[in-house]
């Protein structure tokens, strides 16, 4: 998954070293602040990133007497430290200090644009429960694919869309989106119901909502969704559904 | 008369200065040169570690059936250290109930229809992260609550369901996990005729992975 994430170096062996430019970097004993601090790491030394786990990262450090430190190191720390890796090679610029977070080598690490989230909803009188996969393309755009099924007392199914989503004003906390898109519906009637609706339909979607940041890795999401369900009778098919969702960057 | 005269010296010389001025700016090499070099760094991609990956066992006890085992695949998405987004399946077979183990000979419904796959996707928060002391070594450990909704199929219907329970992980490595919850899914049920509220609870125990 992180090819994908980390395609500027995802081809070499070498580790991720960064030095470190503020006078104190704590490093604790596991990945979360309610891990105690045990060692700090002073400016000028240099750490090596061994793995990532979401906010936090596993680095190693050498002391005196040539041993090793090994603890967890959180991303905002790690922001303000300096790549270092073949920095020997390139010594004229070596005045030049580029932060971690604003190194494009490492914006996804530190502009994740991938979300995941799920939702829970109502389709007239049937319960949904969703999942939803998307990445942001810009501040304002992002794609997203979205499934679902619904479990009412005459109808079940399943639906699967692909929608682009459009925030016009990305920089608020509270900022509204809309959403257009297409998928396909398979119902199924339920008990002994007559099998009318029963099949796959495809189906175009437009929605808007409303989401709310709760912390630059979590949102809060409150959307209605109007389907437009293409069949093969004269009539269209329309149904109305609202959800809230629940969604996280990676 | 001075006056014009002033005046035109005054112009002479502003055209002389813009003269010369654009033929410094063409003569004289760029002060600032972009050197625009690209740093040459290689370095491995970073091993990311946010995905649990887990199997389970336990046991269920679906409401008016015996309690029956069941088997459950987690998949965990942590988000940081406080938050997780699990997509969870288990399957189960649903034992005999009461009436049916008194009168030996009825069957209320069939051997398929005792079939039990339930999913459901639930947010978790760690509510407790911390350390847990064993023999004088520190393990890291999680004591997370999970709410989240589903569905469940059981007696030839579906359901939808809603998932609330606790669980605590210990981790062994840097990638290994142990792990112990306590589900319970709520869900309403007309299998016997009436719409009944049904809490069915369930408490597993697991290894999981993460990668």
């Amino acid at each position: 998954m992180l090819m994908v994430l980390l395609p500027a170096y995802s081809y070499a062996s070498e580790k991720l070293q960064l030095s470190i430019l503020e006078p104190f970097l704590d490093i604790h004993t596991g990945p979360g602040k309610n891990y105690p601090v045990f060692y700090i790491a002073q400016r000028g030394e240099t750490i090596e990133i061994q793995k990532r786990r979401n906010e936090w990262f596993k680095v190693h450090l050498k002391v005196i007497g040539d041993r090793t430190k090994i603890g967890w190191v959180h991303r905002n720390a790690l922001g303000l430290t300096m790549i270092t890796n073949s920095r020997a090679s390139n010594e004229k610029n070596s005045d030049d200090i580029v932060l971690a977070k604003d190194d494009p080598l490492l914006s996804t690490l530190f502009n994740p644009d991938l979300y995941f989230g799920f939702n829970y909803g109502q389709m007239s009188s049937a319960d949904l429960v969703g999942i939803y996969i998307g990445k942001a393309i810009t501040d304002s755009f992002s794609v997203e694919v979205q499934a679902g099924e619904f479990l009412g007392a005459t109808a079940q199914g399943n639906t699967v869309a692909g929608v682009i989503a459009f925030a016009p004003f990305p920089q608020w906390r509270l900022s509204p989106f809309v959403q257009i898109g297409a998928g396909e519906i398979y119902t199924t009637a339920r008990g002994t119901n007559s099998q009318q609706n029963a099949g796959s339909n495809t189906f175009l979607q437009s929605g808007f909502g409303l989401q709310l940041r709760l912390s630059d890795r979590y949102q809060l999401r409150l959307d209605y969704r109007h389907h437009n369900i293409l069949t093969s009778t004269d009539n269209n098919g329309e149904l109305e559904t609202w959800h809230i969702g629940f969604s996280g960057y990676f | 008369m001075a006056y014009w005269l002033q005046r035109l010296l005054l112009i002479a010389l502003s055209i002389i200065a813009t003269l010369s001025s654009i033929r410094t700016a063409a003569e004289v090499p760029e002060v600032i040169s972009p050197e625009i070099d690209r740093r040459e760094i290689k370095v491995a991609r970073i091993d990311n570690e946010n995905i649990e990956v887990g199997i389970y066992g336990g046991i269920l006890a679906i409401e008016d059936f015996d309690s029956s085992n069941i088997s459950i695949v987690r998949i965990d998405f942590h988000i940081n250290e406080h938050t997780f987004i699990e997509a969870s399946y288990g399957s189960a077979k649903g034992d005999t109930t009461t009436f049916e183990e008194l009168i030996p000979s009825t069957q209320l419904i069939s051997d398929e229809q005792r079939e039990y796959t339930s999913y459901d996707i639930s947010f978790g928060w760690n509510i407790f992260p911390g350390e847990t002391w064993l023999r004088n070594k520190a393990y890291k450990s999680d004591f997370y609550l999970i709410l989240g909704g589903g569905s469940t199929e059981f007696g030839g219907d579906k359901w939808f369901t809603w998932n609330v329970g606790a669980g605590y992980r210990l981790f062994l490595n840097d990638w290994l996990a142990w792990r112990i919850d306590v589900r319970d899914h709520i869900f309403n049920r007309d299998l016997f005729g009436e719409d009944d509220q049904t809490n069915n609870i369930e408490l597993s125990s697991g290894v999981s992975f993460f990668f």
